[in-house]
């Protein structure tokens, strides 16, 4: 379990170089260029599931998050990838990436690791300055079967996928911020697509992880380097709270 | 290769395990750790789910390997480790420190799963003899004392023909012991190269003398 403090911003392409060299002078770390893929699965509507457990508790349907690292060989075809990779990706497509076969080794590999989430609703109130949301993790480290069968079996359907691509950098302090583009992973028959969700900028993150919900110390410690990172970048990148009903993996939590 | 088997004595006592280690006595080479095993059953709590289909799942762990988790349910299973591997945690998958999957399963899953039952040893023993590793275990679940578990690893460098004859030979031990009824369910096959598939094999030979 994590407890995640959180601030979110976006930025437009032209801006993505500079926001890079600010963020690494103020990391004082080299940006980290990643990528990941991750499937949302959703209870399977066929299922007749109560709302509450055998202890007559209320518990939520929520969505349940598989999320795996894209190596960047794979990303890049072969070639040696650094932040700069970033620049050139502002289509649907990313032509180095051969999303359909990397979709097809991964569903056929039984030892690709799975970080295996369930995130609740950010914690309310009007006066937050900051997300507070804690989210239970699992690592699957291998299957026996396919991965899919066993989320399956669960009684977990898959809802949607997509892919995110973008630099991370490690504050000294812990605090982590990302910047990525979000594309979204359509399989339909046998044909892969992706579609570019953040078109012309990028998505921003900026935030820190505190092991233990109980530890007020680190929480209250997070919330001040979020909020002085946010004074620090203000009128260049405005760092916000989201909207925690944006942040919400319940299932019908729009009706 | 190694193999395992696992072998579960249903007429016995909790003091079977000190008899046992009489007899082991001879054989002896050497003690080793410490170990404890737990096994738990959950239920699905969907109402309308194939009537063919079974509906429970097993979650397996053996603290000799690693407290990793064990999740099975039909020809499904997966591992869930106790720490985070470097590429997933770099790359912002993961935060944190990982939960046991029956952690999750009771928890955030416990409106499709409920815990029914939990079948747990503690402070077994483990014993080193010139042919097999046994671990000796007391079982024990809410009602009580169910029996007494072994489970016997080869030597890495022993073929199956010679680790089926150890396992003959440790129920032919337990016979002499006036304990005939045992469960066994052991490797059978040379087994795929996977490093991992052995532990899938171990915990569903748990399951299936336990289950």
């Amino acid at each position: 379990m994590v407890q995640q403090l959180a601030l979110f911003s976006a930025i437009e392409d032209e801006s993505y170089p500079l926001s890079v060299e600010t963020l690494t002078i103020l990391s004082s770390n080299r940006p980290r260029l990643f990528a990941n893929f991750n499937k949302i699965y959703k209870p399977n509507p066929s299922l007749q599931i109560e709302k509450v457990n055998a202890k007559n508790q209320l518990v939520e349907q929520t969505r349940v998050k598989l999320s795996t690292a894209v190596p960047l060989s794979k990303l890049g075809n072969g070639a040696e990838l650094n932040y700069h990779f970033m620049e050139k990706l502002s289509n649907d497509d990313i032509e180095s990436f051969n999303v359909k076969s990397y979709i097809q080794d991964i569903d056929s590999n039984n030892k690709t690791n799975w970080a295996f989430q369930i995130s609740d609703i950010p914690a309310a109130g009007n006066n937050r300055k900051l997300s507070s949301q804690t989210i239970h993790e699992s690592v699957i480290q291998s299957s026996s079967g396919s991965v899919s069968s066993f989320i399956d079996e669960l009684g977990y359907v898959n809802d949607f996928q997509y892919i995110n691509v973008g630099v991370k950098f490690q504050f000294l302090s812990g605090v982590v911020m990302e910047i990525y583009k979000v594309w979204q992973v359509v399989q339909k028959d046998q044909e892969v697509s992706m579609k570019l969700i953040t078109k012309d900028g990028f998505m921003i993150k900026a935030m820190y992880n505190v092991n233990k919900s109980t530890d007020i110390e680190s929480l209250n410690n997070g919330s001040q380097l979020l909020l002085k990172l946010k004074t620090d970048l203000r009128d260049y990148i405005e760092l916000d709270i989201p909207d925690r009903k944006c942040m919400d993996t319940r299932l019908n939590h729009l009706d | 290769m190694t193999y395992y088997g696992v072998l579960f004595v249903e007429k016995c006592t909790p003091s079977t395990i000190t008899q046992l280690q009489d007899v082991l006595s001879t054989d002896l080479i050497s003690m080793g750790d410490k170990w404890s095993f737990e096994l738990k059953t959950f239920r699905t709590s969907a109402k309308n789910t194939d009537p063919n289909d079974t509906k429970v799942m097993h979650t397996v762990q053996l603290s000799h390997k690693n407290n990793e988790t064990v999740t099975i349910k039909n020809q499904s299973a997966i591992i869930t480790p106790t720490y985070v591997t470097k590429a997933l945690y770099d790359n912002g998958c993961v935060f944190g420190t990982p939960e046991p999957f029956d952690y999750m399963l009771s928890n955030k899953l416990s409106n499709i799963w409920t815990q029914r039952q939990s079948i747990k040893g503690e402070f077994g023993v483990s014993y080193q003899t010139a042919d097999l590793s046994i671990r000796v275990n007391n079982a024990f679940s809410y009602s009580g004392f169910q029996g007494l578990i072994l489970e016997l690893e080869s030597k890495s460098s022993d073929n199956l023909e010679a680790f089926e004859k150890n396992v003959e030979r440790v129920r032919t031990m337990l016979s002499g012991m006036g304990l005939s009824d045992v469960r066994v369910s052991s490797d059978k096959s040379q087994g795929s190269k996977q490093e991992d598939s052995s532990l899938f094999d171990l915990a569903a030979h748990y399951l299936k003398v336990l289950g």
